[in-house]
């Protein structure tokens, strides 16, 4: 069981949602506008008064953990809205979501309490208008997407996801030895001269960023980053209002197996760049200490975006923060064919034109 | 004095017997030594019978006609052996112990290990440059490469004929004024379809990678902060090998080169596979 929490007005009652445009906590219903932040300290400081004020009567209950979440026999959790009483279901990661019926936000606070806590979180800057658009951009692009597609295309589900990431920082020295070579001439023959390349240097990893939730593919996320950490800012619930949240369930040592892979293949190829002045460069031997590193827990802004063709699930996500877009798309056989007939045989009658006239000028 | 007359007279058919032994002899020696058994003259030496009797003779007449209509002789050579020779010296010593003038050209082509040879001399090498045979091996390998070997000589006739009426009008065939090439229509489609497919795949391949756009992540590049300064910095030299360098043509210039064959003469030709 877990606590969960509505963002409501405190002028209309009406479930807030966070604006990526101002960045502030807004009130669709009023126009009502809260600093994300301090709209939490408010709550919480309330939520301290009630809960001293219910000790002294004798209660035990503090408000925010009013509102429960029921675990089922086929371990779903559910909750019932507090606005219109609708059933919400979800999973143990569930850490926010939204009424299916009344669209209120709902925010499990259980799931970023004690060490479950992000260390910051990068805020949506682009909202579903934006994301919507890129779409249409992405697919319009491309000639050997089916127009069919592109024409039917209705986006099933789109919903803006804070992602659990594991960002990595790591301080490594790293030794790779080459095997290189260099060749000059030698009478009528080519000297091929062997060395042994060795090269160490103190590198410098900031924020390598890991997918920590199994419902997403990594390759998915792996493809919408980087992301600009700059950007980040101390967590705090209120960002998540109006979008859906998980809390993390990879753990940081399987992460951090992802970002060493990247991370020792970077240092094979910065170190490789070192070595000039030779006609090849093999690494043959490479040793990576680490010599501090630590890993922080931060959600990040995805758009994700379901469409179905032909009986196909078609996924695409977009950064949040930068609106880059990715997604991997149908394409048109016919027309792939098309493109390479057709030009194949412009080409070929102007390169057969080009050669007539070649020998007609040279020959 | 009338017996040493008598001496004399008796000594004229010795001599004349050894004379027409040695004959024999050197001409057997040669018959041996050269591999072939032609006859003297003959513009197309063919004792494995690679051409048919009816190829054999209408090519003979060809050769013959060029042969005598420029004054140069124009011999076509196939043999099965190299007799233990480089196909440059067999062609050159086949021309000089043929009987045949002092000028003159010799294509010999031999199966042993499919050469092709050119042997030029006298006249035969101010007209059959360098750049000349490179082009008439050009015009003639086709031929050889697919088995028409009537053909093959019958385009080595024609142009032969052609080359030596240009050496007639003072400007012999060579780098910088060659004849001019027939225009090679399917070789030509074959290159512009192979082009224009190749490049039309490169260019569809990177529209279909444009609906590809979900990769893993390999590297982390992006967040390597700093510039690589290195601490450790060494090159050993561990051994060193050798290998031919490529050979870099010298370039053509105009004329032939010529060398010197076995019986003394001075010769130009080429020679390579086919």
């Amino acid at each position: 069981m877990a606590n969960a929490f509505e963002y409501k007005c405190s002028s209309c009652g009406g479930a807030m949602e966070f604006d990526s445009a101002s960045q502030k906590l807004i009130c669709p219903y009023c126009g009502a506008v809260h600093d994300a932040a301090e709209y939490d300290a408010m709550q919480q400081q309330t939520a301290g008064q009630q809960a001293q004020q219910s000790a002294t009567q004798g209660g035990n209950n503090w408000s925010m953990e009013q509102d429960q979440w029921n675990v089922n026999e086929d371990g779903l959790y559910s909750y019932v809205c507090e606005s219109c009483g609708g059933e919400i279901v979800g999973d143990e990661n569930t850490a926010a979501t939204s009424c299916p019926y009344c669209d209120s936000p709902i925010i499990r606070n259980s799931q970023f309490s004690g060490s479950l806590k992000p260390d910051y979180i990068i805020p949506f800057k682009l909202d579903k208008k934006a994301a919507k658009a890129k779409l249409n951009n992405f697919v319009s692009g491309k000639k050997l997407v089916p127009k069919v597609f592109k024409d039917q295309k209705h986006i099933e589900e789109i919903k803006g996801v804070y992602v659990p990431f594991w960002v990595f920082d790591a301080d490594v020295y790293a030794e790779v030895q080459f095997d290189a070579t260099r060749e000059q001439p030698s009478g009528n023959q080519i000297e091929v001269g062997h060395f042994d390349v060795y090269r160490g240097a103190n590198l410098s990893f900031r924020g390598i960023p890991v997918d920590a939730s199994s419902k997403m593919e990594d390759e998915l996320m792996d493809s919408i980053a980087p992301f600009n950490n700059n950007e980040a800012v101390a967590f705090t619930p209120a960002y998540l209002a109006g979008y859906m949240a998980d809390k993390y369930d990879v753990s940081p040592e399987e992460g951090f197996l992802r970002a060493d892979e990247q991370l020792k293949n970077s240092v094979a190829s910065a170190l490789a760049g070192t070595v000039q002045g030779f006609n090849s460069v093999q690494a043959v031997a490479s040793n990576v200490n680490m010599i501090q590193g630590n890993a922080r827990y931060a959600l990040y802004p995805v758009w994700i975006l379901n469409t179905k063709w032909q009986g196909k699930q078609y996924r695409f996500a977009m950064n949040g923060q930068t609106g880059k877009f990715v997604g991997d798309l149908p394409y048109d056989k016919g027309a792939y064919n098309r493109q390479l007939f057709l030009f194949g045989g412009i080409l070929a009658a102007v390169i057969f034109v080009v050669l007539f006239l070649a020998w007609l000028i040279f020959r | 004095m009338k017996q040493h007359s008598k001496k004399v007279y008796r000594l004229i058919p010795m001599i004349f017997c050894a004379v027409l032994l040695v004959s024999l002899f050197i001409t057997d020696l040669m018959s041996s030594y050269t591999g072939y058994a032609a006859e003297s003259g003959d513009y197309v030496i063919d004792d494995q019978g690679y051409l048919t009797d009816s190829e054999y003779n209408h090519l003979s007449s060809v050769l013959a006609s060029v042969s005598n209509s420029h004054g140069v002789d124009v011999v076509v050579y196939l043999d099965d052996s190299l007799y233990g020779k480089t196909p440059q010296q067999l062609a050159d010593d086949t021309y000089d112990y043929g009987g045949y003038r002092s000028d003159g050209i010799l294509f010999m082509v031999n199966f042993e290990d499919n050469d092709w040879a050119i042997s030029t001399k006298g006249y035969g090498i101010t007209a059959f440059t360098d750049a000349g045979q490179d082009y008439m091996i050009s015009q003639i390998r086709p031929y050889l490469s697919n088995g028409n070997y009537s053909q093959a000589i019958e385009t080595y006739a024609e142009l032969a004929d052609d080359f030596l009426t240009q050496a007639e009008n003072g400007q012999p065939y060579g780098t910088g004024n060659l004849p001019k090439k027939p225009f090679r229509f399917f070789r030509s489609l074959l290159i512009a379809l192979g082009g224009g497919f190749i490049i039309s795949w490169l260019r569809a391949s990177s529209l279909k990678s444009q609906t590809k756009t979900v990769h893993k992540a390999v590297k982390a590049d992006s967040y390597l902060v700093g510039n690589v300064v290195l601490n450790q910095s060494q090159e050993i030299f561990n051994h060193s090998e050798f290998r031919m360098a490529p050979q870099v043509s010298s370039g053509g210039g105009g004329g032939s080169t010529t060398h010197v064959s076995s019986s003394g003469a001075v010769h130009g030709g080429s020679s390579g596979k086919f």
